[in-house]
């Protein structure tokens, strides 16, 4: 029958707006306003989800996102996802979901047979069983992981587009409750920035569960909601913000949101908005709504189908229209779940309440036996029966101590157990934010204490243990005038008092477990199937922290946090050590008080957007001239430039031998840049450098080294003295941002009384480096500038036109060939770069990449900052000792130098090294060994920094074949001293090849080429 | 997530700074005249204090200043801040638990 | 032999080629080849100041998060950036008289001029819900009570390091990096298709 718990009237659902969907392969109806919970609820589905350890059948327990049960798959495909709360998901037309934990199906699951075997499956059991042998862990781990397991990831690129965004306010309410609704109000007044941000499809919280006989301001709760929001909404400063959660309390009240834009409309149903949108808020002030929990009751096998929570039901039945059970038994300690019996016998439900008090008085009670509800005091259930929903409970009179059970057992025939615990404060955004917590033993709960200074906040209301309905509203009001008077705006004293129906409640009897006959299972947490036992074993085997025990029972670990079994398994904890509830602890509150899909938290920042990708004006030719792109940092620089069908070895020799043949060219242009301006200019680089600047000559460049303070080489390039007192720097592309920071860091913190201003210029100019024998003649063309080289020395730069174009030339060469780098304002330079192509022609230009750039200086022996060296590189390790100053007094990194290890002997040192086999080139990395048949354990000598196969070098032997010859860099512990030397290097695979350490300067020794 | 007080451009997420470490590190003025331990000390030592320290910070998304700031490391409650070369304030200690 | 006689304005190229963008009621553009200097220099020298206003007809912005602005045929408008440091953003083309007579004026300064005209990129931004869009990458408070029109921030967007300019109500303009420009405008444009359902 279609719905049969639905009622005919009453709820927020629109009877008129009917919705299908498929749950496990069957079709329901529900209508528009429904969670899929209450819609599950409505067509008497009560077995919706299986146990995540025992497999167990599971039904709704709870109407809110502290649902432990009813955990479910939503959609199919790439859409889908895992672990959703049918409590959470708001009902759309065509929603499919299926159970998750249970095959083949939710009525029959095979893994149920763990549940026959629970009393052998107690807490530590997977860690107990399958400890040993430790090679099998990963077997055993993949079965458990199936059959324990939560959702199913989805397997195809998620579909969905999410939105990370960053916002501000004065006042930030958690919590659209009555509470937070007076906050919103009374800080809104003030004119202040205010986000009113609420979980649900609207805000009112509990109060949208009412009937109407609650009345605010003289009229219906509900009315009062209402007009409380179009008062906000009428208010130019302040937000409202629905269906957004707030999962995480930062420091410096920073809170992050997660607002579900589209997932109440279905899949593809939004249009171009975000399905989600992950919210980073800025806070002045916080004001915490964020209401309570109610506490299960820990009885024998309370986790059937149909025991619910008193406040869900009622929930059901006001709020979706539905009445979850006909024949309820309401099982409580306090008297809030007596509204839950008052409002089920009126709509025709037959109720018994079972009370644990003795003699319960006051209105709540007169009104429900005005009613004729059956009230048996003193009593508690002790079992209950039926696998696949309720069907009877027993119930017996329980004793002074509050665990003896007395007389004869009762059954009772039901479909429902409504039960209440009392209620625990929602602290858990407070706790995030470093706030202590204070058991209140009136109250028998934990409320918050105090908060730290940096994360100014308020709890009110039921997060603050304040029960009552016009003490929430009061609360709320002074909270939200206070909080706005601290972030600059009103006076800070409450508007009028709001007036509320008042309704006085008699104490809680403390009930944290309920006796009973026999091994029954009495779970405290529901998402983890952890039991009392589990407890108990857990205080036997020796756990007495809090968190110890958490983790062995794995009780509050779920997704849900243990929003509903934290406090009962602290209560167990303290009966089993015998101590207070207060002493045992309390345990900490993580972000995200709800899961956070990962797609949210990363907003745009994926596929294109996931990395800003830099490349220089020549781009475009590049992609046109079919370059092979590799990653420099965040850049995308051509590596190869292959023709026809080339692959890189192929394109990488032809280049390498173009380039010393005729004239190569490489795009230059993602080199740092620094401007250097002021008097002190000099005396700064003096200090940076490891070499003598003081009197480099106008117009001239120089190669120098930094150090870092330890000694050790971390950056290198060519500086070039533009005028007396202006220098133009260059750094590695990868270190352009490190070198800047380093220089401001020394000018703004050490040494502020030296004249100098650096100024970044990386993207300012566009550089085209061209090298080779017909460098000359192809720039003779194309500017001004006298190339002659007495007139245009090597290390010189001169400003002229290149093109019709302003530039500076620089004539500097990392290729050991004559060499110009051409630079202009980064607007010319694609058209640099097609003139300089265009004559090239004539001169057989040939363009290169990285590859063999990077080919073309490990034939002569320049060092890769990064790559030949590694941190704990000094000049002196890498042969480079030429560059450091002997006369300089000091310079950054030079103390380093004579500390015992930089000083000592037999330090790894830049090596070249060739293989026996000309024509195997080693893998960069590997290590070098002395031993032609290594086995472990191994002492490495060294690793290959760089290797490559050279066209241009002549082996050992005399000899540069077609295919070329390979050579390789490496630092070699006391690599000096073993010039000449046969060493082995050990392969990943298991070989060995044979290679002999050389000078790790390759081609034209004497550098009569660069000089030409 | 920290809130930064540049003493130039005002109040700004921790997201714009990047930390520098502890602050009045001076560089030994005769770094040749100083025994390996002293200058060990300077290169290696930081005190990494529990509770109140003075740290560096640059803006690097901002106005690239350096400038410093007192932490109480604890609590991360910023307890002032001042340009480089400024003596640092001083520090009453303020409650840090509040209602 | 090629012609060797500079000519400043024909062969360029900019990273977004002009590109003129309607999502919603927001419209973006490449604000191409504006004129950009650098200025490094004293602000407690007052001979380095009145050096300063000469030469760009307006006094620099001292107030941090500020710009002055000179309207007109030499119109320019000067960034604060930090206490010694300050930018200059000028018609296309005019930065290279302007470097000179800076560089005139600041003569026997210790100061910094530079040209930086193709190291940064400024894309505009008109339209109602600018802010809201901004917000999507950039953590500053954009709210009117706290950036008004004439104020200016550096700060982020996403992750390009950027020079925010409020010039009026709804209209706004970001400067970054020649090479972030492309991924900036990928950013906005994309986070714009999302509010524009
Ligand atoms: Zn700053």
């Amino acid at each position: 029958m279609s719905q049969s718990r639905r009622l005919v009237k009453g709820g927020r659902i629109d009877r008129d707006k009917p919705l299908s969907f498929v749950f496990n392969g069957k079709t329901y109806q529900g209508y528009e306003g429904d969670t899929l919970a209450s819609a599950l609820i409505a067509n008497d589905v009560r077995v919706v989800a299986r146990s995540f350890k025992y497999h167990r059948p599971r039904g709704v327990f709870s109407a809110g996102s502290d649902e432990p049960n009813a955990i479910v798959q939503l959609e199919e495909g790439a859409a889908t996802q895992p672990d959703t709360l049918a409590t959470c998901i708001e009902l759309y037309d065509n929603l499919s979901a299926t159970s998750q934990n249970c095959w083949p199906s939710v009525e029959f699951d095979i893994n149920e047979i763990n549940s026959v075997f629970m009393r052998l499956m107690p807490a530590g059991f997977y860690y107990k069983t399958f400890m040993w042998p430790a090679k099998l862990w990963m077997w055993y781990e993949g079965i458990i992981r199936k059959a324990a397991g939560m959702g199913l990831a989805p397997k195809h690129p998620d579909p969905d587009r999410y939105e990370a965004i960053h916002t501000h306010c004065d006042v930030l309410v958690v919590g659209g409750g009555p509470a937070g609704l007076a906050a919103a109000l009374a800080a809104g007044r003030t004119g202040a920035r205010v986000i009113l941000a609420d979980a649900q499809c609207e805000p009112g919280g509990d109060l949208l569960a009412e009937t109407d006989e609650l009345e605010i301001a003289g009229e219906a709760a509900s009315n009062w909601v209402s007009k409380t929001l179009a008062e906000l909404r009428d208010m130019p400063e302040v937000r409202i913000l629905e269906r957004t959660t707030i999962t995480g309390y930062y420091d410096y009240n920073w809170l992050t949101a997660l607002q579900k834009v589209t997932d109440h409309m279905g899949p593809d149903k939004g249009g171009n908005l975000p399905r989600q949108r992950f919210i980073k808020i800025r806070a002045r002030q916080v004001v915490l709504a964020t209401g309570a929990i109610e506490r299960p009751l820990v009885f024998a096998e309370n986790d059937r189908p149909g025991v619910m929570m008193a406040s869900a039901v009622r929930t059901y039945i006001n709020r979706y229209g539905v009445l979850p059970g006909r024949s309820m038994v309401v099982f409580t300690n306090n008297d809030t779940a007596y509204q839950t019996a008052i409002d089920a016998v009126r709509l025709g439900a037959q109720v018994t309440v079972v009370d644990a008090r003795p003699a319960p008085q006051g209105d709540v009670v007169t009104r429900a036996e005005a009613l004729g509800i059956q009230i048996m005091d003193r009593s508690v259930i002790t079992n209950l029966h039926g696998r696949m929903g309720v069907k009877c409970v027993t119930v017996q009179h329980l004793g002074e101590d509050g665990t003896t059970l007395l007389g004869k057992p009762i059954p009772f025939s039901c479909d429902l157990v409504a039960m209440s615990g009392g209620w625990n404060p929602t602290v858990h955004l407070f706790s995030q934010s470093g706030g202590k917590l204070r058991w209140d033993d009136d109250k028998t709960m934990f409320v918050p204490l105090a908060g730290p200074a940096i994360n100014p906040s308020r709890s009110v209301g039921c997060c603050n243990g304040t029960m009552d309905l016009p003490g929430c509203l009061a609360e709320g009001l002074a909270a939200g005038s206070k909080a706005a008077k601290d972030a600059g705006f009103g006076t800070g004293r409450a508007p009028k008092a709001i007036k509320a129906t008042a309704r006085p409640e008699a104490p809680l009897r403390p009930l944290w477990e309920v006796s009973c006959h026999g091994h029954k299972s009495r779970f405290h947490d529901f998402q983890n199937d952890s039991k009392v036992s589990d407890l108990e074993l857990a205080s036997l085997e020796g756990m007495v922290s809090v968190e110890h025990t958490k983790r062995y029972t794995a009780t509050g670990m779920g997704t849900d946090q243990g929003k509903t079994s934290n406090v009962n398994a602290l209560a167990i904890m303290a009966r089993i050590q015998g101590r207070e509830i207060p002493a045992v602890g309390t345990t900490t509150f993580r972000p995200p008080y709800t899961p956070v899909s990962f797609g949210a938290i990363t907003g745009q920042d994926r596929r294109e957007l996931f990395e800003q990708v830099r490349t220089t004006a020549m781009q475009p030719w590049h992609v046109a001239n079919g370059a092979v792109f590799e990653d420099v940092g965040d850049w995308k620089r051509p590596r190869y430039f292959p023709q026809g069908s080339e692959d890189m070895h192929a394109a990488v020799l032809r280049e390498c031998k173009a380039t010393r043949d005729s004239v190569g060219i490489v795009d230059a242009s993602t080199l740092g840049k620094i401007d250097i301006q002021g008097p002190d200019a000099a005396k700064f680089l003096e200090m940076i450098y490891t070499n003598a600047w003081a009197k480099l000559g106008v117009g001239r460049c120089r190669y120098g080294v930094m150090l870092s303070e330890h000694g050790m080489i971390f950056d290198d390039g060519v500086t070039t003295r533009l005028s007396d007192n202006h220098y133009h720097m260059t750094t590695t592309t990868g270190g352009a941002a490190r070198v800047m920071g380093w220089l401001e860091e020394w000018l703004q913190t050490e040494w502020p009384e030296m004249e100098v201003y650096c100024t970044s210029v990386t993207e300012q100019w566009s550089v085209a480096s061209i090298s080779g024998p017909k460098a000359r003649d192809l720039l003779a063309g194309l500017t001004d500038i006298d190339l002659d080289p007495e007139a245009f020395p090597f290390m010189a730069v001169r400003e002229g036109s290149f093109a019709g174009v302003p530039a500076r030339i620089f004539r500097i060469s990392f290729t050991g060939e004559v060499a110009y780098e051409i630079n202009v304002p980064t607007c010319y330079g694609l058209h640099m770069w097609e003139t300089l192509m265009e004559h090239g022609k004539a001169h057989d230009i040939c363009v290169y990449g990285t590859e063999t750039l990077h080919v073309l200086r490990a034939e002569k022996g320049f060092i890769i900052v990064g790559q030949d060296t590694d941190g704990t590189c000094t000049p002196m390790d890498v042969g480079m000792d030429w560059i450091v100053s002997k006369k300089k007094a000091d310079f950054i990194g030079k103390r380093s130098f004579t500390r015992s290890d930089t000083a000592r002997e037999g330090r790894k040192q830049l090596v070249g090294l060739f293989t026996d086999d000309p024509s195997f080139v080693l893998p960069e990395g590997a290590h070098i060994v002395d031993t032609a048949t290594p086995k472990p354990p191994l002492r490495a000598l060294g690793h290959v920094t760089s290797s490559y196969m050279s066209p241009n070098v002549t082996g050992p032997d005399g000899v540069n074949g077609d295919k070329g010859r390979s050579i390789a860099m490496a630092l070699l512990q006391d690599g000096r001293n073993r010039m000449g030397d046969t060493l082995y290097v050990a392969l990943m695979d298991g070989r060995v090849k044979t290679v002999t350490v050389t000078d790790p300067v390759f081609f034209d020794k004497e550098g009569e080429r660069t000089h030409g | 997530m920290l809130l930064i007080q540049c003493p130039f451009c005002g109040e700004r997420d921790l997201t714009e700074f990047s930390h520098g470490g502890e602050a009045h590190i001076t560089r030994p003025a005769n770094p040749d005249k100083i025994s390996d331990e002293e200058w060990g000390d300077y290169i290696f030592f930081r005190t990494n204090p529990k509770g109140i320290q003075y740290e560096r910070w640059i803006h690097s998304h901002g106005c690239r200043r350096w400038f410093n700031a007192v932490r109480d490391t604890v609590s991360d409650e910023f307890l002032g801040f001042y340009k480089s070369g400024e003596q640092p304030p001083k520090i009453k200690r303020r409650k840090v638990l509040r209602k | 032999m090629v012609d060797t006689k500079v000519d400043f304005k024909t062969h360029r190229t900019s990273p977004l080629d002009g590109a003129v963008w309607p999502v919603g009621p927001i419209t973006l553009s490449e604000k191409k080849f504006l004129g950009k200097i650098n200025i490094r220099g004293n602000a407690d020298d007052a001979a380095f100041l009145a050096a300063a206003k000469k030469a760009l007809g307006v006094a620099l912005p001292l107030a941090a998060n500020t710009v002055s602005m000179r309207k007109g045929k030499k119109a320019v408008t000067v960034f604060w950036l930090g206490p010694d440091e300050w930018l200059v953003h000028s018609a296309d083309g005019s930065q290279i008289s302007l470097l000179k007579a800076l560089q005139t004026a600041f003569k026997g300064l210790h100061t910094a001029v530079t040209d930086v005209s193709d190291y940064f990129v400024v894309i505009e931004l008109h339209g109602s819900t600018v802010h809201d869009l901004l917000a999507r990458g950039c953590p500053l408070d954009l709210h009117p009570r706290t950036f008004k029109p004439g104020d200016c921030a550096q700060s982020y967007f996403a992750k390009a390091s950027i020079l925010l300019h409020r010039v009026d109500d709804d209209h706004y303009t970001i400067q970054v990096r020649w090479t972030f420009a492309q991924y900036l405008w990928d950013y906005l444009v994309q986070s714009a298709d999302m509010m524009a359902a």
